[in-house]
């Protein structure tokens, strides 16, 4: 259950679409594959959450959800609770890799929402 | 072979037309067609007091707090501050053509030395670093007051913003129009999401405004802040409520944004600076 809730924007983001149509079904196709298996530890899971949260970044497109998530994680982490930190820290990378898979849809359809292009 | 070589051209033709898209004054143009089919009742300049031009109710409140402005300390700040020297006896009016006096409406331009889009901010903290003097934080309260006083001098002039012929200056302008057009954030919105094709429907207690008329009444005091802050501040915020990491106000992003959103309302009365709820 709580898998679906994260690939819920997943879902919305490879659903919605502006006026346009065509591009909108060729994303949907190319939906992205987000790994969505738990960490072994934190440090790793936390490794993976900054690097996959530099990726989004970097493309513009950085989701705030992660920052809170990867800070909470740290929190987790710090009062000793290391399942918690882990899936804190993995759902910080989930939302950061759909961040980067929205920022790479915008850019080839964008301009769909344009009304005069 | 003729019909080979008329293939061969329409092809071709075909395939530039693909990659062809609207001049800023096409897409101008456009809004301005999209909002008056949208909202027929609504007079063009009408569209410079934003959300006021089409919510009655909201309106009257507008106007009743316009009887005591809620910006107009600001104002009175920001022309003691625009008018008292910097350390070297210089002040403001030495950086700025007509002594910074009624040109508001010619932000943001573009520097073809610098390649980069200045706004008004940018250029006052340009204006303090020539003269030694340490730059003011973009979303301070001061930087807020010095520009909504250029803005009170600058208001019924209409906005005039121009793409030099650079092509430096043209991809700036795509590129606010890209980031207004893109969706970004957990919530997977546009500017253009709630701005175009919401424009004028309720979000929550209140309505969405137009793009047309959105960068005219800058800066603004806000209720909700309880304080005057500029374009770049509500960028900020917009960002966070989407549920993206907002990006720093003067960032290339905001600038080209800004440059941009100007440019659609080329000919709009300036009103600056504004309220808002």
């Amino acid at each position: 259950m709580r898998i679906f809730f994260i690939l819920l924007p997943a879902i919305f983001v490879a659903a919605c679409g502006g006026p346009g149509d065509e591009p909108v079904a060729a994303a949907a196709a190319e939906a992205p594959v987000i790994n969505t298996e738990p960490s072994k530890s934190y440090a790793e899971a936390h490794v993976a959450a900054l690097a996959a949260m530099q990726i989004a970044a970097d493309k513009g497109h950085a989701w705030n959800t992660s920052d809170q998530l990867i800070k909470e994680a740290a929190e987790a982490s710090d009062s000793g609770d290391e399942a918690l930190a882990i899936a804190l820290a993995d759902e910080a990378r989930i939302h950061a890799a759909l961040a980067a898979a929205q920022a790479e849809r915008e850019a080839a359809t964008w301009r769909n929402n344009v009304i005069s292009d | 072979m003729i019909r080979t070589r008329y293939s061969l051209i329409i092809t071709i033709g075909l395939g530039l037309a693909s990659f062809v898209h609207a001049d800023p004054d096409s897409d101008r143009q456009s809004l301005v067609d999209y909002y008056q089919t949208r909202f027929p009742d609504v007079e063009l300049q009408e569209f410079a007091n934003g959300l006021y031009a089409f919510d009655e109710v909201a309106r009257e409140q507008w106007i009743a707090m316009e009887d005591f402005p809620p910006y107009e300390i600001a104002i009175e700040e920001g022309e003691e501050y625009f008018k008292t020297p910097f350390a070297n006896g210089k002040g403001y009016a030495d950086c700025f053509e007509n002594g910074g006096i009624g040109i508001r409406q010619n932000y943001p331009q573009f520097d073809t030395e610098a390649g980069e889009v200045v706004t008004l901010e940018l250029a006052i903290n340009q204006c303090r670093a020539a003269n030694d003097e340490a730059p003011l934080p973009y979303l301070d309260s001061e930087l807020a007051a010095i520009s909504a006083y250029m803005a009170y001098t600058s208001r019924g002039n209409a906005i005039k913003v121009i793409i030099p012929d650079d092509p430096r200056a043209l991809q700036a302008y795509e590129a606010g129009k890209q980031f207004y057009y893109s969706r970004r954030g957990q919530l997977n919105f546009a500017c253009s999401s709630c701005h175009l094709q919401s424009a004028g429907l309720s979000l929550r207690a209140d309505r969405l405004s137009t793009a047309l008329g959105q960068a005219t009444h800058w800066p603004v005091y806000r209720s909700s802040w309880g304080d005057i802050g500029t374009l770049h501040k509500r960028f900020r915020e917009c960002n966070v409520q989407v549920r993206a990491r907002p990006f720093e106000a003067q960032s290339s992003e905001f600038r080209t944004l800004e440059y941009f959103l100007t440019y659609m309302s080329n000919g709009l009365e300036l009103n600056g600076p504004g309220s808002r709820r």
